[in-house]
């Protein structure tokens, strides 16, 4: 081909605005971020123009939304005109996502109105990304791919879907847990002396341990760490695995070179025997559990949360009135859904079915973000679901002979909810348990598996749940 | 210890034969197989029972007996017989 002038001017200018994008452009860490110029320009992923990139102290008033298939150009126009809105930027291979400023008008109304408009399948706050968000030194973190999931294999098996988590590194930007929330396990245990839970677990300072006394009083002896129903007795170490499993996802000690991290890092674990060896227990012992949590309640620990991997036994007005008192005393009950794959609202599974207000009920997603298939669901009386199959989390030395092991149930969902509950109070301890369960509910990613199946249709996602 | 699943099976076909009245040889195996049971207490809760919610491996033992099939359920830990009329049962321990 012979190249005339015109060629070479061609080739020079593409040269030129070559080298001129490639100045708008640093790389920043992980990813690209583009910097447009502060007036008209093309986003290279969008064919809107905009007048200038929201300065940093609007970042806060800008929103992801997503339109539904029905909203038509002329609809959404009218929106954005009635509530004041600028459209940043679009994303032509996302379909129907928007990235918009709040121009003017009180924020949290604005999300109001857009979540109540028909043309609106949901909108979600713009959240901040660090750098590198903040990753626990775990050395088998990369197996909890529910607190991260990067369509890592799990379990030596399928892979995963990247970003079907609950959002941990996130939110771990924002906190890691504090020593000062206690949550109560009611299982089948906890083994306090596991390597990583030693350092979470709550320990009773107004007892001497192991001097056979009774030091502050409240009936039981040598309650160090917790109770236990079954024997009657202070010593609720696991003797059957899957309270200790519970316990890790809520608070297995975090970022300490050791096995996993816990939604919380930094918690404090009471333990709260009930189960047996077997896994089963009785309705009189579940009680013991209630009440002995509340009864340390009243004598200042500070417990908000109780974690209920557990159910059956059918109706029980004295369990109800039980969790009612937990919820007079400012406690959230968080409970499994349940594994038969039934319609809760139709055939109710108790404890998560009891209609107290303090109760939280936990179905169970796979890593690719589908109901779990054995995990009940209920369009009224199942809130959310969190990652219940194949979770890897701490358990018995003793009985397993190995530290951690993967476990599938609404039994590893429920935990996942409890631990949130309490990274939620870390940040914001003032919250009441009215409070708390809304932040819950409300931060929920939805999930299109869960649509009619959960009141929330949607995912836990604390580092949602820790937006101001 | 814990229990294999011949000693599971065992378990099982003398409890039915005793239930049963009739001679341990008129309890014959029909099926065994491993499965993964929906809580603690192997699908199989006796009344008022709660169990943990966690996925349980185990095994359906189906024997059989003057022609008709009863169904056990055990893991490791512990045998029950499921849904004879109309109730479970903790057979072992």
């Amino acid at each position: 081909m012979k190249r005339t002038p015109a060629f070479h001017i061609a080739i020079g200018m593409v040269v030129v605005l070559g080298a001129s994008f490639a100045g708008t452009v640093q790389r920043s860490g992980k990813s690209w971020v583009k910097k447009s110029p502060r007036y008209t320009c093309n986003r290279t992923f969008s064919t809107q123009t905009v007048s200038k990139t929201p300065a940093a102290d609007d970042a806060d008033r800008t929103l992801i939304v997503k339109y539904r298939k029905s909203a038509t150009k002329l609809s959404i126009q009218g929106l954005l005109t009635r509530l004041h809105l600028r459209e940043e930027a679009t994303y032509p291979n996302l379909p129907r996502f928007s990235f918009q400023q709040v121009e003017t008008g009180d924020l949290e109304s604005v999300i109001a109105e857009l979540k109540a408009d028909p043309n609106v399948e949901y909108v979600e706050r713009n959240l901040k990304f660090q750098k590198d968000d903040t990753q626990p030194n775990d050395p088998e973190f990369l197996r909890q791919w529910g607190h991260s999931n990067s369509g890592q294999p799990v379990n030596g098996g399928r892979t995963g879907t990247a970003g079907v988590d609950i959002g941990a590194l996130a939110a771990w930007d924002t906190t890691t847990g504090s020593e000062n929330v206690v949550v109560g396990v009611i299982d089948t245990g906890i083994d306090y002396n596991h390597e990583d839970l030693a350092d979470n677990m709550w320990v009773n300072d107004r007892e001497i341990p192991n001097n056979g006394i009774d030091d502050d009083k409240n009936g039981v002896v040598d309650d160090s760490y917790g109770f236990n129903a079954v024997k009657n007795s202070g010593n609720p170490m696991d003797d059957q695995g899957h309270g200790t499993h519970c316990a890790g996802i809520i608070g297995a000690k975090g970022d300490n070179g050791a096995g996993i991290a816990g939604v919380n890092w930094n918690v404090r674990l009471m333990a709260l025997k009930f189960l047996d060896e077997n896994g089963s227990g009785r309705l009189n012992d579940a009680l013991e559990c209630i009440n002995y949590a509340v009864a340390m309640k009243k004598r200042g620990v500070n417990l908000r949360v109780l974690s209920n991997s557990w159910g059956g036994g059918g109706y029980s007005r004295a369990l109800e009135d039980a969790i009612k008192s937990a919820n007079d005393n400012d406690m959230l009950f968080v409970a499994a859904a349940g594994n038969d794959a039934g319609d809760n609202d139709r055939y109710p599974h108790y404890p998560s079915s009891y209609d107290v207000p303090n109760v939280v009920s936990v179905a169970a997603l796979n890593a690719n973000d589908g109901l779990a298939s054995f995990s009940c669901y209920g369009k009224k009386s199942v809130h959310l679901a969190a990652p219940g199959v194949d979770v890897y989390s701490t358990v018995p030395t003793a009985e397993f002979g190995t530290g951690y092991m993967h476990f599938s149930g609404t039994s590893m969902a429920t935990p996942y909810v409890a631990g949130a509950a309490a990274l939620v109070l870390a940040k914001f301890p003032k919250l009441t348990t009215k409070e708390l369960k809304g932040r819950l509910l409300d931060s929920t990613v939805p999930v299109a598996e869960l649509k009619g199946k959960t009141t929330t249709g949607g995912r836990l996602n604390v580092a949602q749940a820790l937006v101001k | 210890m814990p229990l294999t699943k011949e000693q599971a099976v065992d378990i099982a076909s003398r409890d039915l034969a005793g239930r049963l009245g009739l001679p341990s040889p008129d309890v014959t195996v029909a099926k065994t197989e491993d499965t993964q049971f929906p809580n603690g207490a192997l699908g199989a809760p006796v009344e008022g029972e709660m169990a943990a919610m966690m996925m349980t491996p185990g095994w359906r033992i189906i024997l059989r007996a003057e022609m008709n099939d009863y169904e056990y359920r055990a893991n490791v830990k512990q045998v029950r017989l499921f849904r004879y009329k109309s109730a479970n049962y903790k057979i072992y321990p």
